[in-house]
């Protein structure tokens, strides 16, 4: 027969002091572990949710946007392939790129490189889920910018109406921009030619949107097998998804790290449950006489213990998600040498996972003492004091 | 120090009860040294670069735009040379070995000048004088040629993502550094082999030089900045330092992360021994009354007390440290190689884990200790444990 739960409850609550010190341990493992994560799966969220299905990246083979060059022609002989989507008016999905790179002053008075994107007629088109949430889109030839939120909630100077002063000329921010929490939040977005002419660089990228999935892998063939080109043609969400070296080692660091504190915690938890043990010797004893078994008695300790993690880890989840969620901060995307924002996510999956994680310490945390409580012997408890 | 024994068998009196507490305090406090080592190992380059009077001249708009080549003239010129000397070309190459997670720090560089201007690189005679043969000669720090086993006169070709060229290289030697292992990751080769593979573009991206004196830097920076304010490519000069400072402050906040973490363990590992002590405390009520009539003052008795928490949390702390020691000092391991070459605990990080541990069982033991010194005799000895 199992003990009721009620037991563990009344018993929790008669050691109330060192129940609550355990559960704010618990609690702040759970808060680092989710730390840790958050920031790791917010970063990856960035790159690995940026680029349409459908589309294609062309780059010379190896280099990034900042680095690739495709000159005039090129790039028009690619946008000339067939299998490309064609828009209502017959022009081919296809928008010839730069992206340009150069230092800024962040708002905490350091400096970092900002991501410059010169676009085209079709580059809005090319993605989805980009907002305008301010001002408007720049317009060529007047050295515009547009400038995504992330970048504007790192970098100084550049609100709707600030004129920043970016290699050699003076702009003017007329439009700020959201895309969903995408890459290209962190960038400012500008018109080609003028980027073109300030930074004395050919475009950088071509992108294509295909008709459908079996025209995106010809295209791919056809430039890549093209040897005057020198080219290559990678879908755009696996051209973001490779970047992601920083998130990896965020995410590999934190689990390290998370790994160790569990122990440590685990060490905490058992350390309760012994004591709760040893100063329940007697009361097991009674229990056994009543005609608990010794499987029902280790069980219910580890109930209780599993019990007390799974408050530390309601606790800290709830805490995580209420401080830590929504936090902003930025890195280098190491590829690029560009600065990218990022969100600090505490995703209910993510808040589960510590939730387990606590619990799990509590569990076995408990598998010790309670293997010690159910091997009491009754006689020998009962005459002892 | 009289009363050590006593503290040491009281301590010791619940074996498990310490031991559990001591691992516990154990594995957070490696999480601490672990994570303020990955701080500290990323900021080393700061360290090591605060030595010398070296400048760099680098694009003011980031170190992606390269800077015209008819800057060298001025800078070989009469008006610079009275500060500076020892000019160097060196170019960010950014390539890797076979797979892209081999990357490592590759940088084409003026040779000729080269074993003066890094002095702390020591550069043998002949290597020295085999890379001025062989053009397409490289040299490779001893512990990055340990790493990738690379031998004396092997050829590797570097693949970029910054470059579109192949540059195959030949091993001409390995050079130490004594000063610091840590700077033996890197492999030059030579700035006019890279040149002639681009077709002599004539890219530079960065120029270095020495300084005269630490206090002709000032001066170097504002005529080389002077020289450059209204061209097309004005420069930033800037020391070794800075130069390294600037990596970090791309890296984001970092720092911030890094101590919240530290906080955040500190609290666990206190509540961890605070619950020990005080559940030994509580026991020993008694004790306690018997000590105070046989003349132990409220002061001794606070002392004892606080005394044992010390103990407990200066265990938990030197176990972990020596374990960390010998990882990753002795031993050179590192949790992450490709990003940390090595893992170095810093003295600092020593200083910081004997704080922490000092602070946390002191306020650990604090409310358990005023709390048994301020009971009154009488009802310590009422008292029924």
């Amino acid at each position: 027969m199992a003990l009721p739960l009620k037991y563990n409850g009344r018993s929790l609550w008669v050691r109330s002091i060192s129940t609550i010190m355990t559960i704010l341990c618990i609690a702040g493992v759970t808060i680092i572990l989710i730390w840790m994560i958050a920031m790791g799966t917010g970063l990856e969220k960035t790159l690995v949710g940026t680029g349409h299905p459908l589309n294609l990246i062309v780059l010379r083979p190896r280099q990034t946007e900042t680095t690739s060059m495709i000159d005039r022609s090129q790039a028009a002989d690619i946008a000339a392939l067939e299998g490309i989507q064609k828009d209502t008016k017959g022009d081919p999905l296809a928008s010839f790129e730069l992206v340009a790179v150069a230092g800024h002053l962040m708002v905490n008075g350091k400096k970092s490189n900002l991501a410059l994107r010169g676009i085209g007629p079709k580059s809005l088109e090319l993605r989805d889920g980009l907002k305008l949430t301010d001002g408007r889109w720049p317009n060529p030839g007047l050295g515009e910018l547009a400038a995504g939120k992330g970048a504007q909630g790192r970098f100084t100077n550049l609100k709707v109406g600030d004129r920043p002063f970016i290699r050699g000329r003076q702009w003017s921010v007329v439009g700020s921009f959201e895309a969903g929490g995408q890459a290209y939040e962190s960038e400012v977005w500008g018109d080609i030619d003028d980027l073109k002419t300030q930074f004395k660089r050919e475009y950088s990228t071509v992108i294509v949107r295909a008709r459908d999935a079996a025209s995106m892998d010809r295209i791919a063939r056809l430039i890549g097998d093209d040897k005057r080109l020198q080219l290559e043609a990678k879908p755009h969400a696996e051209y973001y998804k490779s970047q992601n070296q920083s998130a990896e080692m965020m995410k590999g660091l934190g689990g390290m790290v998370g790994f160790v504190m569990a122990i440590g915690a685990l060490f905490g938890a058992a350390n309760m449950m012994y004591a709760a043990v040893a100063s329940r010797k007697r009361e097991i004893a009674t229990l056994r006489v009543l005609g608990f078994g010794r499987l029902a008695i280790g069980f219910s300790f580890v109930l209780e213990s599993a019990f007390v993690g799974l408050c530390g880890g309601i606790l800290g989840a709830i805490v995580a998600r209420i401080f830590i969620d929504g936090i902003t901060s930025g890195t280098a995307n190491w590829v690029t040498f560009t600065d990218l924002a990022f969100h600090f996510r505490v995703t209910p999956g993510l808040m589960a996972q510590g939730i387990f994680t606590a619990v799990f310490v509590g569990a076995v945390g408990g598998l010790l003492p309670a293997w010690r409580a159910s091997r009491t012997t009754i006689a020998h408890a009962l005459r002892g004091m | 120090m009289k009363f050590l024994r006593l503290i040491v068998r009281n301590a010791l009196r619940n074996k498990l009860r310490t031991g559990l507490t001591v691992g516990g305090t154990a594995f957070l406090m490696f999480v601490l040294l672990f994570i303020r080592t990955a701080l500290t190992e990323m900021e080393a380059w700061e360290g090591e670069a605060a030595k010398h009077d070296r400048i760099a001249i680098q694009h003011s708009s980031g170190l992606a735009n390269p800077l015209p080549i008819e800057l060298e003239n001025f800078l070989r010129g009469d008006e610079v040379s009275k500060h500076g000397y020892q000019l160097q070309k060196m170019n960010w190459f950014g390539g890797w070995w076979q797979d892209p997670r081999n990357w490592f720090a590759n940088l084409a560089v003026d040779h000729p000048i080269h074993r003066e201007l890094w002095n702390e690189q020591k550069i043998p005679d002949d290597v020295q004088a085999r890379w001025a043969e062989v053009k397409s000669g490289a040299i490779v720090g001893k512990a990055l040629a340990d790493k990738f086993g690379w031998k004396v006169n092997q050829k590797i070709s570097l693949l970029s993502n910054l470059y579109p060229c192949v540059p195959e290289l030949d091993i001409v030697g390995l050079f130490t550094v004594p000063s610091d292992i840590r700077q033996e990751q890197q492999l030059y080769f030579r700035w006019d082999y890279l040149d002639e593979l681009m077709g002599g573009r004539k890219i530079v991206g960065t120029y270095w030089m020495n300084a005269r004196s630490s206090a002709d830097i000032p001066k170097l920076k504002e005529i080389i900045d002077g020289h450059t304010k209204n061209s097309s490519d004005p420069t930033e000069t800037v020391t070794e330092k800075e130069f390294a400072a600037q990596f970090m402050a791309m890296m984001g906040n970092i720092k911030f992360f890094v101590y919240f973490i530290v906080v955040g363990v500190l609290a666990i590992m206190t509540l961890m021994t605070a619950n020990t002590v005080a559940m030994s405390a509580r026991e020993r009520v008694t004790e306690i009354a018997v000590l105070r009539t046989l003349g132990f003052t409220k002061g001794r008795i606070l002392y004892l007390v606080m005394a044992e928490g010390l103990l407990l949390s200066l265990v938990g702390m030197v176990i972990p440290l020596g374990g960390a020691l010998l990882l990753f000092n002795v031993w050179k391991l590192s949790p992450n190689p490709q990003w940390f070459p090595f893992f170095f605990i810093a003295p600092g990080t020593i200083a910081l884990a004997v704080g922490a541990a000092l602070a946390s069982g002191l306020l650990a033991a604090v409310v358990p200790a005023t709390m048994s010194a301020r009971r009154k005799i009488v009802d310590g000895l009422r008292q029924v444990v």
